[in-house]
């Protein structure tokens, strides 16, 4: 036994490692290095200093789409923290009816792709949209339908960030302030306001990551308007220009980067704030302030529902908006095109295998680090490698994996085109979420938990087996349906790396977008929604099921 | 080693069980435990003694195999462990976190060992339901560990230490995170389960009463080193510095000005000692218990008597602590309630005695 242990033991503690970095080093850091080599030379493969960028800068017409993605990225994330925060602070901190029901609506258009509620923006606000006139005369097409869609595709993210955060108040905080005598409203400005802004910092760099380096909202309803995420796919797919493109992924890059940074600062500092002592904060009730919130989130929850529900009814429209008659028309030629229906397929295995592959993946280095397993630079380097996605743009991972993967000599050269390599770029891409699930996870349990195993000799394998995989479980499930759903839904990570035989669905939908042919798309983007939908209940039944039976669990 | 090396108690007649030679850790350039050497005799209950930080976990990690040695060697039942894994120990430990596994239940975690070395079906009942009897946790075979009090929680990780039959056993600060009441108890029950299985056990504590009531021996450390091994009567009573005489209960400590022959003087006064000390360092202390220390009427007649004043007096249940002051430094004094009658009020004149048979000469710290 104690030999099987130790070989255990031995093959852990160093191949292990040693094959989990090597994996996220091809996976996550050679694309990258890739790309950024690519913008520092010179189409001959010479280097070029700065070059690159100088002509990016000079060239007319490229610059100007850098200060449209901050711009609008700017002004999105302050529309959508602003409808956001009072949402949120409804769910966690009033008494307001419905809070669970407008918790689900909120997270809606987690499960569609970003389009969807582009598609909804064109039905409801286009220029034969049911609402054309609340524009006031302003286009759709443009800046007007990015900041729109884009808010729509970001409220649900702000939401759960600044819910979380808001609940995670110090309800003493509160006692403090009303024995001093402060009303409501000096409560509210002295204590919750205060307690929340690194939530708010946090919410804000997130979100504005998320609309700056969005594709699929700039490309339906973006108009003549350009931005870095369509120049990106311009320059490379319609321009061959492969510097110039990888200048534009440095340019997504490098704020992304900043704004995870500022992120992960607010993050830590938040945490730092809050005592173990802390004491939740009960949800009050107030009836004036309960009202209004309630009119307020059952506002923001019918636009949802609208915009999804117009996406949905363009999708049983005949032909908007000239035939009107409700069908399953583009349901059936989605089925009956090989193309289109191979693409749904494509999608369920790229979602499988990203979810299989990734789940496993994720759960080890996230052991590898929460229990401590191996040298401590091997598992710094995991670490610092398996938080590096979370602030890489799909788009900019997508264009990495192309100047890597595409280069001869490279051995890996093999895998371009394959259904593999988007595989392992939709792992790599939604990679540091799962992993930290796992990782929080297992630190929950007591450190001796292992040299308890180790005493009662049991080996890392068998120890893994018989005590971190039971304790796992419910987690490795909500793993998997991170990456199934996300996978399902992504675009930005793929446009660069699909071919005819391993399209997916979301790629689909951009092609019908860009083909105008609106009713297809946006079939399309419902089955895929409903499909994220069945997969999210799945998983939480699989979860409920699990922890029924993880009699331990309860207490 | 500076101390104690003489005082080995039984342990040097028969072959020790296990024997620890010139054990280094190092972190970095922080020393953690520095040459400790000492021995542990089949059957004996040794408690390693220490402030927090001063190594004494670091030890018993060393010892389980979960740190590896930076220099020395640790021999157990003849055999060299040193360079072994735990799990190619031969040893059963509990931890101050009892670190029981949460999934399973008291049962599940006891059989755990017996499931990894392929014990069957039979044989795993059998002696879990033997050893759950044993610790009293019949009833309870079922419930999980988040069902269970601290003190159910400790009887199981001890169940499960003991469930491999192991030669040694390992008790990592085990009582620490109970109650009072529930320490005192499981204290006085882990002494007589010991002495019944006739198990060697080392235990990790930083409660000084806690050891002085179970060890057959004390092992005292301090910044990484072995000040003291010895019985609890012979620590107690015979320490070997004033660190050690501190450690183990409360001191007066006087700071020693001159010794001449059997004559020690502090601030103050001149005190008779039972004996001449050997050469004592500069910054000796002359230290006395304060349950030592006589009061009153049976201080009359006595050699070392000082007239003192009460410059405060504890109610303390058993006892009354005075704190006594007169001519020379204060001196603390515990003194049994039921020979007070009374608890004497601040201001009142008392006559105080520190027999010449209690004093001691001890070298300081530094």
């Amino acid at each position: 036994m104690a030999g099987r242990g130790m070989a255990g033991r031995r093959v852990l503690g160093h191949a292990l490692p040693g094959m989990l970095l090597l994996l996220l080093v091809v996976g996550t850091a050679l694309p990258l290095a890739a790309l950024l080599g690519r913008a520092f030379v010179d189409r001959g493969g010479g280097f070029a200093g700065f070059d690159n960028f100088v002509r990016y800068a000079t060239e007319p017409g490229l610059a100007v789409a850098a200060w449209n993605s901050f711009s609008l990225s700017a002004l999105a994330s302050g529309i959508t923290i602003l409808l956001a925060y009072p949402y949120a602070y409804a769910l966690t901190r009033s008494a307001m009816p419905g809070r669970f029901a407008f918790r689900l609506v909120a997270m809606l258009p987690l499960l569609a792709p970003s389009l969807l509620p582009a598609f909804g923006m064109i039905y409801l606000f286009g220029n034969q949209g049911a609402l054309r006139s609340w524009l006031l005369g302003a286009e759709l097409y443009g800046e007007v339908g990015i900041v729109l869609a884009s808010v729509f595709y970001a409220l649900p993210h702000a939401v759960l960030l600044l819910s979380a955060g808001l609940a995670a108040g110090d309800g003493r905080l509160y006692e403090a302030a009303q024995a001093l005598r402060a009303g409501p409203w000096r409560r509210f400005a002295t204590v919750t306001l205060p307690s929340s802004r690194y939530a708010v910092v946090s919410a804000t760099s997130v979100v504005f990551v998320l609309v700056f380096t969005d594709f699929g909202i700039p490309t339906v309803v973006g108009g003549s308007v350009n931005v870095l995420a369509t120049d990106i796919y311009k320059l490379v797919i319609g321009r061959f220009d492969f510097e110039m493109g990888a200048v534009v992924g440095v340019l997504l890059l490098v704020p992304a980067v900043v704004a995870y940074g500022i992120d992960a600062l607010a993050r830590r500092t938040q945490r730092a704030s809050l005592s173990g002592r802390s004491v939740p904060v009960a949800a009050g009730r107030m009836k004036v302030r309960d009202a209004a919130l309630f009119v307020f989130c059952a506002a923001v929850a019918v636009a949802i529902l609208g915009v999804i529900g117009m996406a949905v009814w363009g999708s049983l429209v005949r032909f908007w908006p000239y035939n009107l008659t409700l069908g399953l028309h583009n349901y059936s030629r989605l089925m009956a095109d090989a193309d289109e229906f191979r693409a749904v397929a494509n999608s369920l295995w790229l979602a499988a295998g990203t979810a299989a592959a990734g789940t496993a993946m994720a759960a080890l280095t996230g052991w590898l680090v929460a229990r401590k397993v191996g040298a401590g630079w091997a598992r710094g380097a995991v670490q610092a490698l398996a938080m590096l996605p979370v602030a890489v743009p799909g788009l900019v991972l997508g264009l990495g994996y192309v100047f890597f993967f595409n280069n001869p000599a490279n051995p890996l050269h093999g895998l371009q085109g394959t259904m593999a390599l988007l595989v392992v770029c939709s792992v790599a891409h939604f990679y540091t979420v799962p992993h930290l699930m796992a990782v929080s996870a297992l630190l929950r349990l007591d450190r001796e938990i292992d040299l308890a195993a180790q005493s009662l000799r049991a080996g890392p394998v068998s120890a893994g087996r018989r005590i971190y995989l039971p304790y796992l479980a419910p987690v490795l499930v909500e793993m998997f349906g991170y990456f199934f759903v996300n996978a399902m839904t992504t675009v930005s990570a793929l446009i660069f790396l699909f071919n005819a035989q391993t399209r997916t669905a979301s790629i689909a939908v951009v092609n019908l977008a860009e083909g105008s042919r609106f009713g297809q798309a946006a079939a399309f983007a419902v089955v895929l929604m409903a499909l994220s939908l069945v997969a999210t209940c799945g998983q939480l039944l699989v979860r409920a099921a699990i922890l029924r039976r993880q009699r331990w669990r309860v207490r | 080693m500076p101390h104690g090396q003489g005082d080995q108690g039984g342990a040097a007649h028969a072959p020790p069980y296990l024997s620890v030679t010139g054990l280094t850790k190092r972190y970095g350039t922080a020393q953690v435990v520095r040459e400790v050497g000492f021995e542990v005799a089949g059957g004996e209950f040794v408690c390693i003694l220490g402030p927090s930080g001063c190594g004494k976990t670091t030890l018993l990690r060393l010892i389980a195999g979960f740190e590896r040695a930076d220099a020395g060697a640790i021999r157990q039942a003849g055999a060299d462990v040193t360079a072994l894994p735990p799990e190619a120990r031969d040893f059963g430990i509990v931890f101050q976190s009892y670190a029981l596994f949460p999934n399973r239940d008291v049962a599940g975690n006891v059989a755990f060992g017996l499931e990894s070395v392929g014990a069957t079906r039979a044989e795993r009942q059998a002696r879990v339901a033997g050893l759950l009897a044993m610790v009293g946790l019949a009833e309870h075979v079922r419930k999980y560990p988040s069902q269970l009090s601290g003190g159910q929680q400790q009887r199981v990780a001890l169940a499960r230490a003991l469930a491999l039959q192991p030669g040694l056993l390992l008790l990592d600060e085990p009582l620490s995170a109970l109650d009072a009441n529930v320490r005192a108890h499981l204290r006085d029950e882990l002494r007589a389960l010991q002495r019944r299985l006739g198990v060697t056990t080392l235990m990790v504590t930083h409660d000084q009463s806690e050891a002085l009531s179970v060890a057959d021996r004390i092992i005292v450390m301090n910044g990484g080193r072995i000040e003291q091994i010895g019985t609890p009567a012979a620590l107690y009573t015979r320490p070997a510095s004033l660190f050690v005489g501190r450690f183990l209960g409360e001191l007066n400590a006087f700071p020693l000005q001159a010794l001449e022959g059997s004559t020690a003087r502090i601030a103050g006064t001149r005190l008779v000692l039972a004996d001449a000390p050997a050469a004592v360092s500069a910054g000796a202390w002359l230290c006395i218990r304060p349950a030592a220390v006589v009061v009153g009427e049976e201080a009359a007649g006595q050699e070392n008597r000082l007239a003192m004043r009460v410059a405060a007096a504890l109610f303390m249940g058993d006892s009354v602590r005075l704190t006594l002051e007169g001519e020379g430094p204060a001196v603390m004094a515990d003194v049994a309630f039921a020979r007070l009658g009374r608890i004497p009020s601040v201001g009142e004149a008392m006559a105080v005695a520190l027999p010449a048979s209690q004093l001691m000469v001890l070298p300081g710290d530094g």
